[in-house]
Order: C-alpha cells, then sequence, then structure tokens
C-alpha cells in the first residue's frame, strides 16, 4: 500500500510542477507588458527599471519561475492589479462559494446519475434504457449556461418561483433562503455530470453483469437483492474514479454557470478578472483550481485500493 | 467468405449471385452501415441545413445583420416581418441567428481539425518510437491534461486577449491532448502487431510504416474520438464568447447573442433563448452523429 501511495505521488508531483509552469507562463502569454496595469503613465526610464526590478522582471525568466513558486508555495500569489489586495484573500472567500454550491450540484448529480445509471442498466434494451441513454447524450452535448438562462425564464421570470440571480445576503445562518437561491445554479451546474455518471454506470453495471461470477451467484439461488450488492461493489471503482473527475470539472467549469447566476464564487472572480484583464488574479484562480483537480484525482487514486485492492499490485 | 470452388464429394456450395458477392472494403462496409441508421442520416440533414444556411447566409436572410431600428427592438416571435422576432438593437434574430452560426460553426470545428492533426502526429510518433519520445510527449500532455477543459480554455483565452484567432488557439490546445492520447494508446496497440514486424524486417523505414500500416489501422478509433469532441467544442468555443473573449459586436455568433441578449430575459425571454437553441441543436446533432460513425466504424468506446 505504501509502495502504490509513493508511486501515485511520484506521478502527481510532476503533473503539479507543469501546472504551475503552465499557469506562470499565462502572465507571459498575455499581450503587452505585464507591467502596463502598475506603470504611471509618463514614467521616466529609470522609474521604469524600478519598478520592473521591484516585481522582479529584470532577471531571466526561469529564475522569475522559481521565485514566483516559492512565493506561491508560502502562500503569496501576488497581487490584484485592480483591488489592490492580495490575491489570495480574493480567491479564499470564492471558494467558500464555489465549494457550497459545487457540493449541493454533485450531490444531485450523484442522485440523478447513479439511479438512472443503475435504471438503463439493469433494463437493458428496453424503452427505458433508450430513453435514459438519450437523455443522457443531450445532457452532455447541452450548454449548460443556456440552461441556466432558460430555468431563469421559466421558474424565475416567468413563475416567480425561485430567485434569478446571486447569493442569499448573510442571515447569521443556512436557512430556507439559502437554499432557495442555490436550486437553479445548482441544477445546472448538475446536469452534464448526471449524464456522464448515468452514461458510466449504465455502462459499468451492463459489464459486471456479464461477468461469470454474477451468474454464479444467481445460480448458487442468491436473491437479486444480494447479488445487486455484488454488482455494485464490482462497479464502484470505475464510477468513483468518474465522479472525482466530475466534481473536479464541475468546479473548474464553474465559470460559465456562475457568470449567468452572478454566483460570488471563483468562476465569477475568473469573470471579473479577464473584463478587467487582471492577470494576475486569473493566473492565481486557475493555479488554485487546477491544483484542486489535480489533488482530487490524487485522493480519488487512493481511495481505489479500498474498494478493489487488486489495484496495488503492479 | 466466398468459396471458389466445390469438391468431390462434398455438397455443391451455395450459389451466390456475381453481383451480391462484391467484397466490401472497411470503410464501404462502415459508410453503408451508416447510411442506413435513421439517427445519425437525421441529424447529418439539420447540420448541412445549418452549414448551407451560414455559407449562403447573405442570400438566404431578409434583412441587415448589423443595421439596428430603435422601433423594433425585442419584437416577440413570429411578429410579421421578424420570423423569429428581434434583438435588443432591433436587428432581425433569424438573420443574425444565420450569421451567427458563420463564426459559431468555424470556431467549434476548426480547433477539433488543428487538434486531430497535430494530436494525431504526437500521438502516432509517441506511441511508434516508444521509450524517451513517449515519456516527454505524454508527460506533457498529462500536464494539460490536468486541467478541466473549461478551466483550461477560459485561462488561454483570458490572457490571451478577446479575439476569435485567440479562442481558436486555445480551443486548439485544449483538444490536443486528449486527442494525443488516444492517438497514442491506438499506435502502442498497433505497433505491438506481428504484421508491423514484419514490415520493419523487411527493411520498411520508419515513415512508411507509419503511413502505410499504423496510420489506416488507427485512423477510425482517432476520427471517431475526434468526432465525438466536435459538439463539446461547439458548447465551449460559444461559451467563450458568451464570457466576452469570442468575437466582439457588431459581429456575432451565438454565444454572443445570449451574452448580449441576457440582458433583456425579463423582457424578452424567448428571444433570449433562442441563440441557445441553435447552439444545443448543433451540439446534439454533431454528438448523435459522432455516435452513429462510432457504430458504424465498430469502435469500442
Amino acid at each position: 500500500m505504501l509502495w502504490y501511495v509513493l508511486r501515485r505521488l511520484a506521478y502527481v508531483l510532476p503533473i503539479l510542477l507543469g501546472v504551475s509552469i503552465v499557469c506562470f507562463s499565462l502572465l507571459h502569454l498575455a499581450p503587452g507588458d505585464p507591467l502596463t496595469a502598475v506603470m504611471p503613465e509618463f514614467a521616466s526610464d529609470q522609474v521604469i527599471e524600478q519598478i520592473k526590478r521591484s516585481y522582479g522582471f529584470d532577471k531571466p525568466v526561469p529564475v522569475q519561475y522559481l521565485l514566483w513558486l516559492f512565493n506561491v508555495l508560502s502562500g503569496d500569489l501576488g497581487l490584484s492589479q485592480v483591488a489592490n489586495r492580495p490575491v489570495l484573500d480574493e480567491i479564499v472567500p470564492a471558494m467558500v462559494n464555489t465549494f457550497q454550491l459545487a457540493a449541493f450540484g454533485i450531490g444531485l448529480s450523484l442522485l440523478g446519475g447513479i439511479g438512472l445509471g443503475l435504471l438503463a442498466g439493469y433494463t437493458r434494451r428496453l424503452v427505458t434504457d433508450r430513453a435514459i441513454t438519450t437523455t443522457a447524450i443531450i445532457g452532455v452535448s447541452v450548454p449548460h449556461y443556456w440552461v441556466g438562462l432558460v430555468l431563469i425564464a421559466i421558474l424565475a421570470v416567468t413563475l416567480g418561483l425561485l430567485p434569478a440571480m446571486g447569493k442569499a445576503p448573510p442571515s447569521g445562518g443556512f436557512g430556507l433562503n439559502d437554499i432557495r437561491h442555490m436550486i437553479l445554479p445548482g441544477v445546472t451546474l448538475a446536469l452534464i455530470p448526471t449524464g456522464i455518471i448515468a452514461r458510466s454506470v449504465r455502462a459499468t453495471v451492463i459489464d459486471v453483469r456479464k461477468q461469470e461470477f454474477v451468474q454464479t451467484l444467481q445460480a448458487n439461488g442468491l436473491p437479486p437483492r444480494r447479488t445487486f450488492l455484488h454488482v455494485i461493489k464490482n462497479a464502484s471503482p470505475t464510477v468513483l474514479a468518474i465522479i472525482g473527475i466530475q466534481l473536479g470539472h464541475l468546479v473548474g467549469g464553474s465559470i460559465l454557470v456562475e457568470t449567468v447566476f452572478a454566483w460570488p464564487g471563483t468562476g465569477y472572480l475568473l469573470n471579473n478578472a479577464i473584463a478587467y484583464r487582471d492577470i494576475p488574479v486569473l493566473q492565481g484562480t486557475i493555479l488554485v483550481l487546477a491544483t484542486f483537480f489535480v489533488m482530487l484525482n490524487f485522493l480519488v487514486d487512493l481511495a481505489q485500493p479500498f474498494l478493489d485492492p487488486r489495484m496495488t499490485r503492479q | 467468405m466466398s468459396t471458389p470452388a466445390t469438391y468431390a464429394g462434398e455438397a455443391p456450395a451455395r450459389t451466390v449471385e456475381p453481383h451480391k458477392r462484391i467484397q466490401r472494403t472497411y470503410w464501404q462496409a462502415a459508410r453503408r452501415r451508416l447510411l442506413h441508421d435513421p439517427v445519425s442520416m437525421g441529424c447529418l440533414g439539420i447540420l448541412s441545413v445549418i452549414i448551407a444556411a451560414a455559407i449562403l447566409a447573405p442570400w438566404i436572410t431578409p434583412h441587415e445583420p448589423y443595421t439596428s431600428s430603435i422601433v423594433n427592438r425585442l419584437k416577440p416571435v413570429l411578429t410579421p416581418g421578424f420570423v423569429l422576432g428581434t434583438d435588443e438593437l432591433g436587428r432581425d434574430m433569424f438573420t443574425r441567428l444565420v450569421y451567427g452560426g458563420r463564426i459559431s460553426l468555424l470556431m467549434g470545428l476548426l480547433p477539433i481539425l488543428v487538434a486531430t492533426l497535430a494530436g494525431s502526429i504526437l500521438g502516432i510518433v509517441a506511441g511508434y518510437f516508444g521509450g524517451k519520445t513517449n515519456m516527454v510527449i505524454m508527460r506533457v500532455a498529462d500536464v494539460f491534461f490536468a486541467f478541466p477543459s473549461v478551466l483550461l480554455a477560459v485561462g488561454l483565452a483570458g490572457a490571451l486577449g478577446a479575439g476569435v484567432f485567440n479562442v481558436l488557439i486555445s480551443l486548439s490546445l485544449v483538444f490536443i491532448p486528449p486527442i494525443t492520447r488516444v492517438a497514442e494508446a491506438a499506435t502502442t496497440q498497433i505497433r505491438a502487431q506481428d504484421f508491423v514486424e514484419a514490415a520493419r524486417a523487411t527493411g520498411a523505414s520508419a515513415p512508411r510504416i507509419i503511413v502505410g500500416h499504423v496510420l489506416t489501422n488507427v485512423a477510425s478509433p482517432i476520427l471517431t474520438y475526434a468526432s465525438s469532441l466536435i459538439g463539446l467544442s461547439i458548447v465551449l468555443a460559444s461559451g467563450l464568447s458568451f464570457l466576452g473573449l469570442g468575437i466582439s459586436p457588431p459581429l456575432a455568433d451565438w454565444g454572443l447573442m445570449l451574452n448580449t441578449l441576457r440582458q433583456s430575459i425579463f423582457l424578452a425571454p424567448v428571444n433570449a433563448v433562442l441563440p441557445g437553441v441553435m447552439i444545443l441543436v448543433a451540439s446534439v446533432c454533431f454528438n448523435l452523429l459522432s455516435d452513429g460513425l462510432r457504430t458504424a466504424m465498430d469502435v469500442k468506446p
């Protein structure tokens, strides 16, 4: 087991390093001088030189990268060019909001995706299976930001049932109003993961049910309810991997949905960073989200052996 | 299989009319299966109409796409003269949706084309040569794979700045790693087969083996996989436009139309969601067509 953990770690660390290089180069991808935003309009050459030095831009790029990486590892993601506050102070509250919404969304999609997937896997070639498979295809093709708009148009504008945008004002606790504000964005976020989870649960369940041990169990007279448990247990590693990836995509892809619903999370932060060309915030947010995605997959990998001990064998 | 001759003492082989005994190549058989699939053909029909409309836009649209009219703002659907109503500046929605298809489809299809070319080359090279070459290419691909696709697209396009060209670059970069992975896996599998070894033993050079033996065998998994990404690419491209990263007004694609009409959702909810219907239809059709293609080419997912 320890060997397995070390092997996964040896795989993840270079990836994290690569992710940091990509994020670092975002600053240099941006057209124009990254300092134009902070540079005084008619700065003399001397002042320009001084500002460059204070930001470390006078050094060669690899050195700049190492300095930047060192700062990042000690929790300094730089200064927001617009708000002039540390980027980290902007990201943390946004992260909390994003996670709140993501937890709600992934909960919904687990319920829907696993339920529909099992139903389709057990009713193969029947109308339910075809209906669910087609819905799943449409579910993955749908532009979810647009579904958000449709939901707003129907449920918030026409019927007036739910609030259209934003997060509930803080009321000291977590009440009904908070949930009411989360329903529309949560359902929108859950849409694509539900389709993908349903599709993979269906495929895995069909696959497992074809294996011989299921036949043996049935031949031995095990009631369907008990064979079902065996099928679930064997399908769980694959499904867990998919769920991990989907949660990551849900958090990383929240920018579009959060923009539609004006939800004050990382997506909203990114959108503002793009609008005002605040590259440090863009860079920091993407770094944090991508690191989260990598670590999430790492944790899923670590959890796999508990579901299927064969994983630890090379 | 056809039996060339009957042997003495054996029952005569079932005679088959010569014209029915046509040996089909793999590609002919795949095309035949695809042409007989009603869902795929329906999707192909819808897509042909959308694409033809986009190409023929100036000749089939009743209005100018960019002239606004204050008095005609946000007319509802089915207003005489404006079949699909008008947008927030009084421009004909139908006309703008047709024109918008030009950019939306282009921004969805071109990145896949670029990524399929680049990804196939990288993947086949990595898979065929193995060793260090493989490690370098695949580890770099892994790094890009570590980003959720929307996040990577937004990050790259956000850093590069708004513009159609930048969106094309960002989306191509997003789709190269997954295609590289599929191409690499397929090539590694083919490379281990005896006929490749035989070709090498007869002295065929690496480029010759790749073009003559590997490429024909990895083409179908790569093509079906790439085609399954088109829908996502259209959704992502429109998404970037929706965030204001794509084309700039008064030109418009479906994503940007969604963005600008969003402000009017309380006044004209139907008009505001129309551009999304186009994105949805295009994306669903491409995905269903790709599904049919996979079945026709008999590629296991």
